[in-house]
């Protein structure tokens, strides 16, 4: 069943590309059914897998399916599916966003270290074919070259960890004994090959050029991979090798915090700002990673889907208004919908109260602190108020400056979804558990390395 | 109705209010009213000691509490946010965002309410950041200036609050409790001096910035000068007062005196207290200096929201229980003088349309009662009997004195002379003097407008005669807090406020006024009146007498000789040169900017190889350092 989450966008791609008219339908029907499949199996609760060819595990290729990857695919895929319900949006990108979430389901479902290389690789082309949208090529040619340098370092990761291990799947090299100075290679080289899609600095170059460049690539880049890419840091470095490399993690998402926020700070360009402040959020979900147990990474989960929410309704609104505007001065006085939804999303991300990101920010600082740790929350906190300075004075800004053109249409379709998606941030600010109880399941899952060893290992399900 | 039930309800009404003001503004603004009319007798209803639950937050339960000190808080806030509501059903027909202020005014009333509700730390600031968040929205519906002030106040304000938050934090992970009182008693029996005060400090850092003591008080001329007009009167006379309150809760609900009682500093009082005090100095000398040299009339009086800050500090500072008991009761009466007064300010530029000084003059005669109306709060705000304001300096300089802290003293009594030069500019400027030609046709506000104003300065003045009834919720805060609490200050009975240096009877104080002001009017009636100079008669009329000369010149452009330019050159030149904080903020505002602005020129912006660069460089620093 779960190898449909992979199989049936990959197929539904193909069938696009000799009927090219219907790459929109078939996109939202491909997200559709994903997100169907994932309801009909909720919370599994326990690991299985599906091991490709019925070869059994550590031989061969096999799937897993757990409450991790559960929870991931269902965020991954949501956020497919709320962007095919935008055909403006989707445009002529049908094909390489349902390749795009081929490959994101296969990154987040897979139990081995080489194919997850292969769907990572994946992600990076159809990424950058996205981001090239509105002729963005340039950008799109950094992210390229980034893109592939972290997949060969990814690689050498991978062959790393083949060399010491003689197996590629996770499970097994989890398990595996490996020598204390090629763990050091392997875990570093991971850190740097994930790095670059996990936004952490000075690894993230590319960012705020794929961000920035056009309405599409931060919509789907700074939500769904975004997930995808975080949820592979938290299964490779608390399952597969039980926090070693974590301070260089940690150290890293520290300054990738700071760097994130001041770089937003100065930024003048809507879409840039919080592309920047997206860099900041992964580096604070990648610190609580680093952390290793059930209750940090289940927090930055919940962190990074109450960020994901709100990126998508601020890149959705931004997308909008960056490319029918050209002075942003107060052009909320004419759009209040996008406006209030705009303004509840980038206060949630701020953390004020009555919005979501309070729940996680106020969560993860209580948790820091439990674990002694005195340096991470004042860096989250002096990263807030550097986030209050910008994410006010853009409020301000849009809604408060004299306006000066004519309306723009406004997008139904947008204006409702981001309403809809502003009111699921107040709804979470008050019933927490919608989405935290989830992400604490994952988190839980990802810290329970022998669950994990022994459901891949010996329990055997479907089969092709 | 419980408290929970009423902030929920209050905030959700907030919600509601923008749509019934988008029908109508002026149904919201009169609901919002009656609202506020109703917030009033329910505070008066709840007996102290109540306690509610909100709900829970990760495990912890978020608890309300109504104290004495909940008591007196919210019904000084009520006082000013009331007027004001009542105020804005007339003025808020010279703004443009009628709908989104009445919505975020009523946010705000349940926020503050919630603040001085709250019985956890958490509880305090998720309210804390309602009342911010709401407040920080109305600022920019100014001028065009108001944009910037608005990130200007929300940047300080959370600089001061994210530290309360760090110290919240750092006590409940070494407590395993929020609850205020709980803290407390652990904070007594804790012997690491050093965690204490760090939580203190971080704790107290929230009331400094909120109510304007230095070094975070830039924001407040900005902030209060650029707001709309009637809704300086709340933030000057309302919203920085959330910041005395956490200031009394980290001095005095948290009993400083008996947890830091191993490091005195001087005269009993710890050195952590006294470095607050020190701060509230600062406070009164810059507050004051600024204030006079403002031409602006709203930043003017946001100067001297700065230095009174200060008097609260330091009256609360000294955890003494006069000193305490005048600290406390000088939030009243400055919560009142600086909403009557900004409210004058908010007449005065709906008629006139400029809140400069230098453009006003003479409006006494068109706007009487704004003019009476600002008079009394001055004389309250300056600490002149009988007017409210003198009775909380005078305990506070009665404290001083008997602590022996001379400096202070000197410095608190510098802050009451500067007060009469500061709030004598306005009074001359806009009032008396010239009437520019341009506002020949000027008129008194309304009714509704004038009407809160002088409703606010008759409570001040029956307070001044009769300040039994706000002191006696005073005398239960300080027995709630356990500061000498056998000892009775406030003595109705013998209508005495007993000092250390002698007694105060403002009974007979007050008589004593009247007796002077009725020989004053006796002698004013007997005396001939001045006679009225046209000036602009030459102008008008070919050979008519010019009457007024100065210097041995006659004066052909009364305007130019408008004395309220410049008003006091001569003492502003002496700190012409003074350095500026303000200036310092900036620079380190510019500082982010530049880290910026480098991070981006050094790491973002290059081209694919400096990318590979750095990706290169990384992998070899980390195996270094792990190797």
């Amino acid at each position: 069943m779960i190898s449909l989450l992979i199989a049936i966008p990959l197929l539904l791609a193909f069938i696009s590309i000799i009927w090219r008219s219907l790459s929109k339908p078939l996109f939202f029907l491909a997200s559709f059914t994903n997100i169907v499949i994932l309801i009909t199996s909720w919370f599994p609760n326990g690991v299985e897998i599906h091991a490709m060819g019925n070869w059994k595990p550590p031989f061969g290729i096999n799937l897993v399916f757990d409450n991790a990857s559960f929870y991931a695919a269902l965020v991954v895929n949501a956020f497919f599916l709320l962007t095919s319900l935008l055909p403006g949006l989707v445009g002529n990108y049908g094909i390489p966003l349902m390749l795009l979430m081929a490959a994101a389901n296969g990154f987040v479902l897979t139990g081995d270290l080489f194919n997850s290389f292969v769907f990572m690789e994946i992600i990076t082309i159809t990424a950058v074919t996205i981001a090239s949208k509105k002729e963005n090529f340039y950008n799109a040619f950094k992210y390229l070259i980034l893109g592939g340098i972290a997949g060969s370092i990814y690689l050498l990761a991978t062959i790393f960890a083949y060399a010491s291990t003689g197996s590629l799947n996770m499970a097994h090299v989890s398990m595996a004994g490996i020598s204390s100075s090629s763990l050091v290679a392997i875990t570093t080289l991971y850190a740097i090959g994930l790095g670059v899609e996990a936004k952490l600095f000075p690894l993230n170059g590319w960012v705020s050029g794929v961000y920035g460049g056009n309405d599409l690539a931060p919509v789907i880049l700074g939500t769904s991979v975004s997930f995808a890419a975080l949820y592979m840091v938290g299964r490779l470095f608390g399952t597969v090798f039980h926090g070693n490399g974590a301070e260089v993690l940690y150290t890293l998402a520290l300054i990738t915090i700071v760097i994130g926020e001041v770089a937003a700070l100065r930024q003048r360009n809507l879409l840039k700002t919080f592309a920047y402040s997206s860099v900041a959020q992964a580096g604070v979900v990648v610190a609580m990673l680093s952390k290793g147990t059930g209750t940090a990474m289940g927090l930055a989960y919940f962190h990074l889907t109450n960020d994901a929410v709100a990126k998508f309704v601020i890149f959705l609104v931004a997308g909008f208004l960056v490319y029918n505007y050209k002075n942003l001065n107060g052009v909320f006085k004419k759009h209040k919908v996008l406006g209030a939804s705009f303004s509840i999303a980038s206060f949630s991300l701020v953390g004020f109260p009555l919005f979501a990101g309070f729940q996680s920010k106020l969560r993860i600082i209580m948790e820091a602190f439990s674990m002694k740790d005195y340096l991470f929350p004042s860096v989250m906190l002096l990263a807030t108020l550097i986030e209050v300075g910008y994410v006010v004075r853009w409020n301000v800004k849009l809604w408060f400056e004299e306006e000066t053109q004519e309306k723009a249409e406004t997008p139904v379709i947008a204006s409702t979804l981001a309403l809809i998606l502003a009111l699921v941030l107040i709804t979470v600010f008050i019933k927490p558990d919608i989405f935290l109880g989830g992400a604490m399941k994952m988190g839980n899952a990802l810290a329970d390395t022998k669950d994990y060893i022994q459901g891949v290992l010996s329990v055997v399900k479907g089969g092709m | 109705m419980a408290m929970s039930t009423l902030l929920v309800s209050l905030v959700a009404t907030s919600v509601v209010m923008y749509f019934i003001s988008k029908a109508s503004w002026k149904i919201g603004a009169i609901l919002n009213f009656l609202i506020g009319i109703f917030l009033i007798s329910y505070v008066f209803a709840l007996s102290t000691g109540t306690t509610s639950e909100l709900g829970t937050l990760f495990g912890q339960k978020l608890q309300l509490i109504w104290t004495n000190a909940s008591y007196y808080f919210s019904l000084v806030s009520l006082l000013v946010i009331v007027s004001v509501m009542l105020f804005a059903i007339k003025w808020l027909d010279s703004q443009k965002y009628p709908a989104a202020f009445n919505m975020f005014l009523l946010m705000m009333t349940a926020g503050s309410l919630g603040v001085f509700m709250a019985a956890d730390l958490i509880t305090l600031y998720i309210f804390w950041e309602i009342a911010v968040l709401s407040s920080m929205l109305i600022v920019p519906m100014g001028k065009k200036e108001s944009r910037k002030a608005a990130v200007v106040y929300a940047v300080m304000s959370a600089s001061g609050t994210y530290m309360y938050l760090y110290g919240a934090f750092l006590a409940f992970q070494r407590y395993g409790t929020l609850n205020i009182s709980e803290i407390a008693k652990h904070m007594v029996s804790d012997p690491s001096t050093g965690i204490k005060a760090t939580i203190f400090l971080l704790l107290a850092s929230a009331g400094i910035a909120k109510s304007g003591i230095f070094p975070l008080h830039t924001w407040l001329r900005i902030a209060h000068g650029n707001a709309p007009d009637a809704f300086s009167a709340v933030l000057s006379g309302q919203l920085v007062k959330l910041g005395s309150y956490v200031l009394m809760v980290s001095v005095a609900a948290l009993p400083s005196l008996k947890i830091f009682s191993n490091i005195p500093f001087y005269s009993g009082i710890p050195a952590t207290n006294y470095f607050l005090i020190a701060l509230g100095a600062t406070s009164i000398i810059i507050g004051t200096l600024m204030a006079i040299k403002q031409d602006d009339m709203k930043m003017l009086i946001a100067f001297s929201s700065v230095a009174n800050g200060g008097y609260i500090l330091i009256g609360i500072g000294t955890m003494d229980p006069i000193g305490f008991e005048g600290g406390v009761l000088h939030v009243f009466n400055h919560a009142l003088a600086a909403a009557v007064i900004f409210m004058a300010f908010a007449s005065v530029v709906y008629r006139t349309h400029t809140k400069k000084i230098s453009e006003l003059g003479g409006l006494i005669h068109k706007m009487p009662i704004t003019f009476l109306a600002y008079l009394f709060a001055i004389i309250s705000l300056a600490g002149i009997p009988p007017m409210s304001g003198f009775i909380s300096k005078w305990m506070i300089y009665q404290a001083l004195v008997r602590k022996g802290m001379f400096i202070t003293a000197f410095i608190a009594f510098f802050g009451s002379i500067g007060s009469f030069l500061y709030v004598f500019r306005p009074l001359a400027g806009v009032f008396l003097g010239q009437l520019p030609k341009k506002y020949k046709d000027v008129k008194e506000v309304s009714p509704i407008m004038w009407l809160p104003m002088v409703i606010l300065v008759t409570i001040s003045l029956i307070i001044g005669i009769w300040p039994f009834p706000i002191l006696k919720p005073i005398e239960g805060m300080r027995m709630d807090f356990g500061i000498a609490p056998t000892m009775k200050i406030a003595d109705s009975s013998h209508w005495l406020i007993k000092g250390f240096a002698g007694n105060w009877n403002p009974v007979l104080v007050f008589n004593l006024f009247l007796i002077g002001f009725v020989i004053a009017y006796i002698l004013y009636t007997l005396f001939p009146r001045p006679k009225k100079v046209d000036l602009l008669a030459p102008h008008k009329k070919e050979g008519a007498p010019i009457n007024i000369y100065t210097g041995g010149e006659f004066i052909y452009n009364p305007d130019l000789y408008q004395y309220n330019t410049k008003f006091y050159a001569g003492f502003e030149r002496m700190y012409e040169k003074h350095p500026s904080w303000e200036k310092l903020l900036e620079m380190l505002a510019k500082f982010f900017y530049d880290l910026g602005e480098w991070v981006h020129g050094w790491f973002f912006r290059p081209s694919p190889s400096a990318y590979t660069f750095w990706v290169t460089l990384t992998i070899l620093i980390v195996f270094w350092v792990r190797w």
